[in-house]
């Protein structure tokens, strides 16, 4: 395990799920495949200004929540949509078997970003 | 050892007896019985009395003859070498052989092994907890079964077999009747004299012996037959060749005799200790027992809302079996906790804890600490134990993928 996802396991900064009227939420992947990966999103204008997560998974998965959820914070939700999992697995430093893990953090973001795009709609 | 970490794995193995050690040290270097117990020479002979004593101790703590004891590299040896043998030797009465999913590998891997030479292996069903009934086994039992193996003492979940009441199905079969006691002996009682079990498989390293030996128990009357699976000399009735490792024997013997004296204050204490530590986990919430928790010093437990690596990853001064060893990926859990119908991911998210002669409250008090924190921890960012603690029923949580 790389010293990026030992930390984030440790000590994750933006753990938890955001409530309100303008928060998003996605989720990716599921109990039974191991990783399950939900992201909480607040809008403001095609921005996104509070990010957090919750994620039942090994420590890469934790770590992968842990980083997507901080590095969306000041966003656009374009910006967001842009952002790969392999982005997310080169960042982290992840062990190539764990790839998938990054592959479910990118599938909670997309359809939280594609929530977030219909509440704006 | 850094003295903050924890053992709870005795299932797994045991640290040596220091009076086992003390025997077994005897019998290595040039002052000691050192000897081949083969040769015909004072020194062998001494040998061969010592390799006699301890063959007697192991007989002694299950009520068997000396003369049914073979002595072998450890349990999955006697193992290979019952099943192996006695389909072997008796395959000409039939082709059929039942045993259980949730056995030891190294029963089910030659029972693999003869399936490939055209044996027909059967698993009997079991309930939830993995017992086989009685009516199960007689109803799966036919006039061609010439093996049945069954383990007495599950290494994953503790769960106990009721052996006599198997036993009295078969008494009018000719299926001989194997069990792997690895588990059970020294901790439950087991009587060969009264219970009839053809073959039963032994470990040192269970119960406070040395790795490296083991024990088949080959009963004489009626005289049962195994072909050999090793060949080579002459040792151990012509079943078993290989000079007899003396020091080895005589720990084991000693173990044993050791525990025919204190086995049963060992169990209750290990049951004490289990008990402790299940009262300081429960309050906890979300945990579930895999298995019977019967057997004295094994409990297996399963915790939800929490994934089997990274709840390993939390606990890196706790010794215990994990559902996550050795498996990357969640795809692959416990042959024996996936039989019991758990889900993988909860198979993986599991625990066993075992403890034994040198276990103490403190043992048990901080393993409580450990888990309390870890799952505090990973359970307040699981979107899984969220819902559960919302009233999400866990069949529901723990859905299998459907293909």
């Amino acid at each position: 395990v790389s010293a990026q996802v030992s930390e984030r396991f440790r000590n994750p900064q933006r753990a938890g799920r955001l409530e309100g009227e303008r928060v998003a939420r996605g989720s990716g992947g599921s109990v039974a495949a191991g990783t399950l990966i939900e992201l909480s999103l607040a809008c403001e204008q095609g921005r996104i200004l509070e990010a957090a997560f919750e994620a039942f998974g090994c420590p890469s998965a934790i770590a992968c929540g842990d980083w997507l959820a901080q590095w969306l914070i000041g966003k656009s939700l374009e910006e967001a949509a842009a952002l790969r999992g392999l982005q997310v697995a080169e960042a982290l430093a992840l062990a190539p078997e764990k790839t998938g893990v990054a592959l479910v953090a990118e599938d909670a973001l997309q359809r939280a970003v594609c929530s977030a795009r219909s509440m704006v709609g | 050892m850094d003295k903050a970490c924890v053992y709870l794995d005795y299932a797994a193995t045991t640290p040596v007896d220091p009076r086992v050690a003390q025997e077994m040290a005897g019998c290595l270097t040039v002052d000691g019985v050192f000897a081949n117990p083969a040769s015909v020479h004072a020194h062998g002979r001494r040998a061969a009395e010592w390799v006699e004593q301890a063959r007697g101790q192991v007989a002694a703590l299950i009520k068997a003859e000396p003369a049914e004891i073979l002595w072998t590299g450890g349990a999955t040896e006697a193992n290979n070498l019952a099943i192996l043998g006695a389909a072997r030797f008796y395959g000409r009465r039939g082709r059929h052989i039942l045993s259980v999913a949730t056995e030891h590998k190294s029963v089910l891997g030659p029972l693999a092994a003869l399936a490939r030479e055209g044996f027909q292996i059967e698993y009997l069903p079991t309930d939830e907890q993995g017992r086989v009934a009685p009516a199960g086994l007689a109803a799966a039992l036919r006039s061609d079964t010439v093996l049945v193996s069954i383990m007495h003492v599950n290494n994953e979940t503790g769960t106990v077999q009721d052996l006599a009441a198997l036993a009295v199905v078969l008494a009018k079969s000719q299926a001989l009747f194997h069990v792997d006691a690895v588990q059970s002996a020294g901790r439950l009682a087991l009587d060969l004299g009264t219970l009839p079990v053809d073959l039963l498989s032994l470990s040192a390293h269970k119960l406070y012996g040395p790795k490296g030996v083991g024990a088949l128990y080959v009963r004489r009357r009626p005289r049962v037959r195994l072909a050999p699976v090793l060949f080579g000399g002459e040792q151990e009735q012509g079943a078993r060749p290989g000079t007899v490792p003396v020091h080895q024997v005589v720990g084991m013997g000693a173990a044993y005799r050791l525990a025919a004296e204190q086995g049963a204050r060992d169990s209750a204490h290990a049951r004490t200790l289990l008990g402790r530590l299940w009262a300081g986990l429960e309050p906890l919430g979300g945990i579930l027992r895999n298995g019977s928790a019967e057997a004295p010093h094994i409990l297996n437990l399963s915790f939800v809302g929490v994934h089997g690596e990274a709840l390993a990853a939390e606990l890196p001064r706790l010794s215990v079996a994990t559902g996550s060893a050795c498996t990357a990926a969640s795809g692959s859990p416990s042959h024996v906790l996936r039989a019991l119908g758990r889900p993988d991911a909860l198979a993986h998210a599991s625990l066993r804890f075992s403890c034994g002669r040198y276990s103490t409250e403190q043992d048990i008090d901080s393993a409580v600490e450990m888990i309390r924190s870890a799952l505090l921890r990973l359970r307040a960012l699981s979107p899984v134990w969220r819902a559960y603690r919302e009233g999400a029923p866990l069949a529901t949580l723990y859905k299998e993928a459907s293909t």
